[in-house]
């Protein structure tokens, strides 16, 4: 046996406890905020499907027109089609009572409240899309967009047309 | 030659227990977290594939009628179908075939309701179908130690919902 041969003092010991200490912690760390990412995912994934539901409830009313108009184009009032008046404001819309109700939203949007989640506002807006004024436009750029928690709100764009409708100059009611 | 001490020898044991004992409980934290991820991602997925399917069939469905627990309509190549809650499930059935939305030992299906709007009534189809349905859910991811409840809400306005007839009669 070779003697005078040197250990490991406990100062090397302690530091190498010390770093696999930290690395575990480290470790520890990730896990946690991989816990709060699938938190905030299952809140993004919510906040993603109010949004579509506004998308969804812009189609509807424009489809809830053809009820009224039996899918003519009002000449007085093209937009009529769209059920939505102008583009100046963002507007709530929902469902209450069997009707589509609509109203113009606050700046922040319209309060959502789903249980045990964190309170959602959602805002939609209409503008035109293509050379058209609004107020004769048969193509309108609708934007659904959903904020919650102060982070980078979630947005949805789509584009309505009242291919639908037919004006009223060329087909017989 | 100097040997260590019973002290040093006590002490350099006791920091050395600590130490592993510390370092065994976080990594037994950090397994138990890495589980629960894995848990509660696989209810997650789960439960958005069978959101996405009910999305889907109700988009492109026609011929919308509303039962006790759920919905029963034609899909898009006229088969009757069916969404109902039965138990601490949701049982879809297509042409007398049954199977279940979500894995259920994945997602616990608490509630299952349907909020619509009214129709105008009249002969023609759009007069007779509802021009959105407001889907709303109260479930719980389920992961081996506990079940996370998890409210959702979803809106579908069908595809077929201005037609003058009906495609399936």
């Amino acid at each position: 046996m070779k003697l005078g041969k040197r250990g490991i003092t406990i100062t090397e010991a302690g530091i190498a406890l010390f770093i696999l200490l930290i690395s575990i912690a480290y470790l520890n760390n990730l896990a946690v905020s991989y816990m709060l990412t699938l938190s905030s995912v299952k809140e993004r994934y919510l906040a993603n499907s109010l949004a579509q539901e506004g998308i969804e409830l812009a189609i509807a009313l424009r489809n809830k027109q053809f009820e009224h108009n039996v899918g003519r184009v009002n000449p007085t009032n093209p937009v009529e089609w769209l059920g939505i008046p102008n583009e100046t404001d963002t507007y709530c819309l929902g469902l209450e009572n069997g009707e589509i109700k609509t109203s113009t939203s606050p700046t922040e949007g319209c309060l959502i409240i789903i249980t045990s989640s964190p309170v959602f506002y959602r805002k939609i807006k209409f503008e035109k899309y293509g050379s058209e004024n609004f107020a004769s436009s048969s193509i309108v750029k609708v934007t659904s967009e959903v904020t919650f928690r102060n982070l980078e709100p979630i947005k949805i764009e789509t584009i309505l047309t009242s291919g639908i409708f037919i004006p009223f100059s060329t087909s017989s009611p | 030659m100097k040997g260590f001490t019973l002290i040093e020898v006590a002490i350099a044991t006791f920091i050395f227990i600590t130490s592993f004992v510390v370092m065994f409980e976080m990594y037994v934290n950090l397994t138990r977290a890495s589980l629960y991820t894995q848990e509660l991602q696989l209810a997650l997925d789960n439960m958005k594939f069978g959101m996405e399917k009910i999305w889907t069939e109700i988009k492109t469905g026609a011929n919308f009628a509303t039962t006790t627990n759920g919905i029963i309509f034609k899909d898009k190549f006229c088969a009757t179908t069916t969404i109902t809650k039965i138990n601490d499930e949701l049982i879809f059935e297509k042409n007398g075939v049954t199977s279940t939305i979500f894995d259920p030992k994945l997602v616990k299906v608490d509630n299952f309701t349907l909020s619509y709007d009214n129709v105008l009534g009249g002969d023609e189809y759009y007069k007779q179908n509802s021009k959105i349905f407001i889907i709303n859910y109260e479930l719980e991811l389920i992961t081996k130690n506990n079940s996370i409840p998890y409210y959702f809400r979803q809106g579908v306005a069908p595809l077929e919902s201005t037609r003058m007839s009906s495609l399936c009669q």
